[in-house]
């Protein structure tokens, strides 16, 4: 049995201008000890995909439904207080985008990360501030940070006490959303780094989110693309990296500078759709270089390449 | 430690504040001859004194006159009305920093004294009364009812909540004293048009207490009454700023309880912005407990100024003025000193 | 943001539509007084008592007649520049004016005076009679007076009342009084003593005594005639103006204060008033505290913190009690109230601004202007006030009420400045001659409601900023 089957999940926002279907019919699994890359551009659902997992809702929704089953359970079958209870941050944690405002400025970093645990019946505070602190070692963190306000931690300090504060409950998934965009480069290799052992020790599933696909194909066993709300293409990173098959992957794919080839990159030109507008047909007909007379008018569906493959594009149309 | 510098350059420049005040004050008088007119009717005061003595024993008028006027002469040089008021500057300025208030003109204590000292301390309690019972009661509302209206932002209520309170921060709190005297003291009759106790007022405890109490009901709330509005909205709005922040989401997200949050990463980050601004409508609360004692004839400070202004009597309202200061920079300070417990973040700017 | 859009966007909301839609109501009515008004209306108007000596004192407004079940007396003035009568006898003429009434009032009048104006006389001083006659046939000598002779060194012809007409309160005229009684013993046989009848002369002018106890009189509707005479004694002689005024129990639109100033007049006449304090101060305020604040965020260093310690101090000194003190000091000047004002609010200002200016200074724009070569200037004005004007607009506005209500506070206390009647200056007055304890709604509410209405009209209309200055809240 997966870790995490999400089937067909709906989250749909509100707006003055209409509706905007955030999350649009996606389905994936995560297995234990598998790390999921979810790539795309700003705007495609990325992050709303991962508020809709961990069920943080805002105030304009329009529609949250689908299934989500974590080892079992179907999360959207329980009501807020159970789900909070039991699967938020126990089974299920987040790293979110933008570490600088994430943490409580006025209350010290160590308490922030043992939080959770102090509210867990059945721990003395010494043990849980004792597991905090480990955790903070952990994460490569001065145990002095435990006593520190946010605003005496560098960007990277602050990432990697996010990641503590991920792990306080000891979930099997965390899910990690931009986790190094504001980070410089030598930062990002030290959080990749930690990230990739934590993966192998304590045998954590990651879904991890980002616009930049080579950092994703660092760590990532599978990849999933994300277009307009929804996955236009799944598979292993091996793959989807040496043989995309949705155009759209093919352009991402290009775009990325390489360093010893002689090739410009190249970049997508149009821009992602009005979500409030869309097409009738495929959403990423008007920028795709392959489109056809199908693609305008029907919407594709995923087609099943082999096991672990779907593409949603007519090019693969013949396939089942 | 850096809290304890930060503290002390906030002390120091309230200090400063105070010092700024009292040379405007004494410069004031100064400059414009008052100070001379007042020691001039001082030292008027004293030479009749003396003459009713003296023309006990001098029968003769020639010599009573030069007797008085080589006295007057001393005088002059004891108040340095023989140099120019700058000269009296640091006299002046160490006399009111020690306390030594001097004596008032026409005003007197309820016990017949002269001594401005004596009259302002025993009108101090009364206006503290007052003003804190008030500040309180503002307080309590405030933070009671500034979370629900920002939990519920952009709603029907919210919205018609916020246009009252704006409507409160337009009130005067003077008029709105006398119209509740006009409506409940003498329309309906069921509260005193004024004044601290009834007359006589009742002798021992309990009936006393009550009698004071009902005398302090419609004072109270009219202050209430005025700075409940912007009192409650600031909350309201620093409390919703607050919790559309990300660490909020973050907060949620780690599964805390939602009493818990609006507690620790709601109320409490909203606490240090809150405390400024209660620090910012901190002298607008001198002026309205001075218009307000007026109004109501409570025997405090603000009444005590309001009635030397008419009796233009000018030491206790120079007195006064300092006091005024003072308290206010008091309690500035004392906000310092907890704005800087509860934000840990500028303690290293 | 442009001014245009700005406007829109103000209208857009329910508060902002109410703000400007007061704000309007304002500005008309000052232009108005502003056309119609003096500009001394101060000095040579309001405080001049000549002007009200014939309004009834402490009365409520005329409207306030249909609330009650008591018919109120209106108040009427009869004036006469012609006899209605000549009456010719041997060198003397009696000239009659008469002046009907038709009394339907359910109580007394508050009190009646007569009054002559201009008289010339070339021979012999005219002499002037005052009589009233009642429904109930019987007729009433209430004055008699003869002008004054030439003074030594006077030639004929005798000019008298001309500056200021003679004016008799016959309320409380010693002679009328006299005549009062001798009537009530006459006609009525009461033999009243003179102690008694003291406060009661329009109610006998107006009444016929209560059955039972005779010492106390009712009112007796009916048609009354004022006549007064005047005997001349010369064909060339003449009489300006011959006038009698029966004091209302009500009048005006807004009632009368204790002085019988109409307080409608006063009460408009403080609208211009109270917006040029709150606009002025406010604008004032807000230029330099705007420009100190960009220059303090943007130089920074030395210049930033020697004006941030300067205004710190300033900021930090309580306003009323300082004010209080400067205006006994140096006088009631409605400029000095500006001038402090000003003085003491911009740096609150400056403080605000400054953090926005923080804010940009680092941002995109204004280090890719600098990289073109901008001046500092040119950086400080254009670019960076351009960002924050909605801001502070938005401030300036929210500061108006705040101006408005000090100088309504400072005049509350007695300290306004007496030559321009303000809002506050009336609800100072009737507060120190008691109205408030004898219930004189009319001259205590109406004043604080218009203080409280401008100040409001400020409020909303920062209240209709709001989506300006927080783009998070647009719709």
């Amino acid at each position: 049995m997966a870790l995490l089957n999400v089937s067909n999940l709906h989250l749909y926002y509100r707006t003055s201008g209409g509706i905007v279907p955030a999350v649009d019919g996606v389905s994936f699994t995560i297995e234990e000890g598998e790390a999921l890359g979810l790539v795309g551009e700003s705007g495609a659902g990325k992050s709303s995909l991962a508020l809709a997992l961990m069920r943080i809702l805002p105030r304009n929704i329009a529609a949250y439904d689908g299934i989500i089953e974590f080892e079992g359970v179907n999360c959207l079958k329980l009501n807020d207080e159970e789900f909070r209870k039991r699967i938020r941050w126990q089974k299920m944690a987040m790293v979110f985008q933008g570490a600088m405002e994430s943490l409580n400025p006025v209350i010290r970093v160590g308490h922030q990360v043992v939080e959770p645990l102090l509210l867990q019946s059945g721990i003395e505070r010494q043990q849980a501030y004792a597991a905090a602190q480990q955790l903070l070692d952990v994460v490569l963190l001065p145990p002095e940070v435990f006593h520190r306000y946010p605003h005496e931690l560098s960007g990277g300090m602050k990432q990697r006490a996010m990641i503590a504060m991920a792990l306080i409950l000891s979930p099997k998934l965390i899910i990690l959303d931009e986790p190094t965009s504001a980070l410089d480069v030598i930062i990002q290799a030290q959080v990749m780094n930690l990230l990739k052992r934590l993966k192998r020790e304590l045998g954590l599933s990651i879904l991890f989110i980002s616009h930049d696909v080579a950092l994703a194909s660092d760590i990532c066993d599978t990849i999933a693309v994300m277009y307009a709300g929804e996955l236009v293409e799944k598979g292993t990173a091996e793959e989807v990296l040496t043989e995309p098959g949705h155009p759209y992957t093919q352009k991402l794919l290009a775009s990325i500078p390489k360093l010893r080839a002689e090739v410009t990159p190249e970049f997508i030109p149009g821009a992602p759709p009005d979500m409030t507008h869309l097409p009738q047909g495929c959403r990423f007909y008007p920028r795709c270089p392959r489109a056809f007379e199908q693609c305008r008018r029907e919407h594709p569906l995923p087609f099943s390449l082999n096991l672990r493959r779907e593409v949603r594009c007519w090019l693969f149309g013949d396939r089942k | 430690m850096s809290l304890v510098t930060t503290l002390a350059v906030r002390g120091l420049t309230l200090f400063g504040v105070l010092m700024a005040v009292l040379l405007l004050v004494v410069i004031a008088l100064g400059a414009t001859g008052f100070s001379d007119r007042m020691l001039h009717a001082t030292i008027n005061e004293e030479l009749r004194g003396l003459r009713q003595s003296l023309a006990q024993t001098i029968r003769d008028p020639d010599q009573l006159e030069q007797a008085l006027s080589l006295q007057r002469e001393e005088l002059v040089r004891y108040y340095h009305l023989d140099k120019p008021w700058y000269f009296r500057l640091p006299d002046m300025v160490r006399r009111v920093l020690t306390f030594d208030l001097g004596e008032a003109r026409t005003l007197r204590s309820f016990e017949g004294s002269s001594r401005v000292s004596d009259i302002v301390r025993e009108r101090l309690l009364n206006t503290v009364l007052l003003v804190t019972t008030a500040s309180i009661i503002t307080a309590i509302l405030g933070l009671l009812i500034g979370p629900k209206l920002a939990s519920q932002a952009g709603s029907r209520l919210d919205r018609t909540a916020c246009l009252f309170l704006a409507f409160s921060y337009a009130l005067p709190a003077w008029w709105m004293g006398i119209f509740l005297i006009l409506a409940f003291s003498f329309k309906f009759n069921l509260f005193p048009t004024g004044g601290m106790y009834s007359l006589p007022p009742p002798p021992g405890g309990i009936d006393r207490l009550f009698d004071l109490l009902w005398h302090a009901a419609l004072p109270i709330i009219t202050l209430v009454l005025v700075s409940f509005g912007s009192w409650t909205y600031i909350v309201r709005t620093m409390v919703l700023n607050t919790a559309q922040e990300s660490f909020v989401s973050v907060a949620r997200a780690k599964g805390l309880p939602e009493q818990l949050i609006r507690r620790r990463y709601i109320i409490r980050v909203a606490a240090p912005p809150i405390v400024t601004n209660l620090m910012l409508g901190l002298a607008g609360s001198i002026g309205g407990a001075i218009l307000t004692e007026t109004v109501f004839n409570w025997p405090g400070m603000g009444r005590l100024y309001y009635d030397a202004v008419l009796a233009a009597d000018e030491s206790v309202i120079v007195a006064l003025t300092f006091i005024f200061t003072l308290i206010y920079i008091i309690a500035r300070f004392i906000l310092e000193i907890l704005y800087v417990i509860l934000d840990p973040r500028i303690r290293y700017a | 943001m442009r001014p245009w859009e700005t406007i829109k966007l103000l209208l857009a909301s329910a508060t902002g539509k109410v703000g400007i839609g007061l704000f309007l109501a304002l500005v008309i009515v000052s232009i108005y007084v502003v056309i119609s008004y003096p500009l001394d209306f101060g000095t040579r108007t309001w405080n001049n008592p000549a002007v009200w000596a014939d309004n009834p004192k402490n009365v409520p407004p005329a409207w306030s007649n249909a609330f009650t079940d008591v018919k109120r007396v209106e108040h009427t003035t009869f004036r006469a520049t012609k006899p209605t009568e000549v009456i010719p006898a041997q060198g003397i003429n009696t000239w009659r004016y008469t002046f009907a009434l038709d009394y339907q009032f359910d109580e007394p009048p508050t009190f009646t005076s007569f009054a002559l104006r201009n008289v010339i006389y070339y021979s012999r001083p005219p002499v002037i009679t005052l009589s009233l006659s009642r429904p109930d046939g019987k007729e009433m000598l209430l004055y008699r007076h003869v002008v004054r002779g030439p003074d030594p060194g006077e030639s004929l012809p005798v000019s008298r009342y001309v500056e200021a007409p003679l004016r008799v309160y016959l309320s409380g005229d010693n002679t009328v009084l006299w005549n009062v009684a001798d009537f009530v013993r006459q006609e009525f046989k009461l033999d009243t003593p003179l102690s008694e009848l003291r406060g009661m002369v329009d109610r006998v002018m107006f009444g016929i005594p209560v059955e039972e106890n005779g010492q106390d009189f009712k009112v007796l509707n009916g048609n009354y005639t004022i006549i007064a005479t005047a005997q001349v004694y010369h064909p060339e002689d003449s009489i300006g103006e011959v006038s009698f005024v029966l004091g209302g129990s009500v009048y005006g639109v807004m009632g009368t204060d204790s002085l019988g100033r109409d307080l409608a007049t006063g009460l408009v006449f403080g609208c211009p008033v109270a917006l040029l304090i709150g606009l002025v101060t406010a604008v004032l305020t807000t230029t330099i505290g705007a420009f100190m604040g960009i220059l303090s965020g943007y130089k920074g260093g030395r210049t930033d913190t020697a004006i941030q310690r300067f205004c710190d101090i300033l900021a930090n000194i309580p306003l009323l009690p300082i004010l209080i003190f400067l205006i006994f000091i140096f006088g009631q000047k409605l400029r000095l109230v500006i001038l402090v004002l000003v003085a003491f609010g911009w740096p609150g200002m400056t403080i605000l601004i400054r953090s926005m200016v923080l804010q940009y200074r680092s941002s995109q724009l204004v280090e890719a202007t600098r990289a073109l070569g901008a001046s500092p200037w040119r950086i400080m004005f254009r670019h960076i006030f351009f960002q924050i004007a909605p801001f502070v607009l938005a401030q300036m506005i929210f500061f108006t009420p705040a101006a408005i209500l000090a100088e309504a506070g400072l005049s509350f206390l007695g300290l306004g400045d007496p030559s321009i009647p303000t809002w506050g200056q009336i609800l100072e007055h009737g507060f120190r001659t008691g109205a408030v304890y004898a219930g004189y709604w009319w001259w205590v509410l109406p004043p604080g409601l218009l203080i409280v209405l401008a100040a409001t009209t400020f409020v909303l209309l920062t209240l209709g900023m709001e989506p300006v200055v927080n783009p998070r809240l647009r719709q």
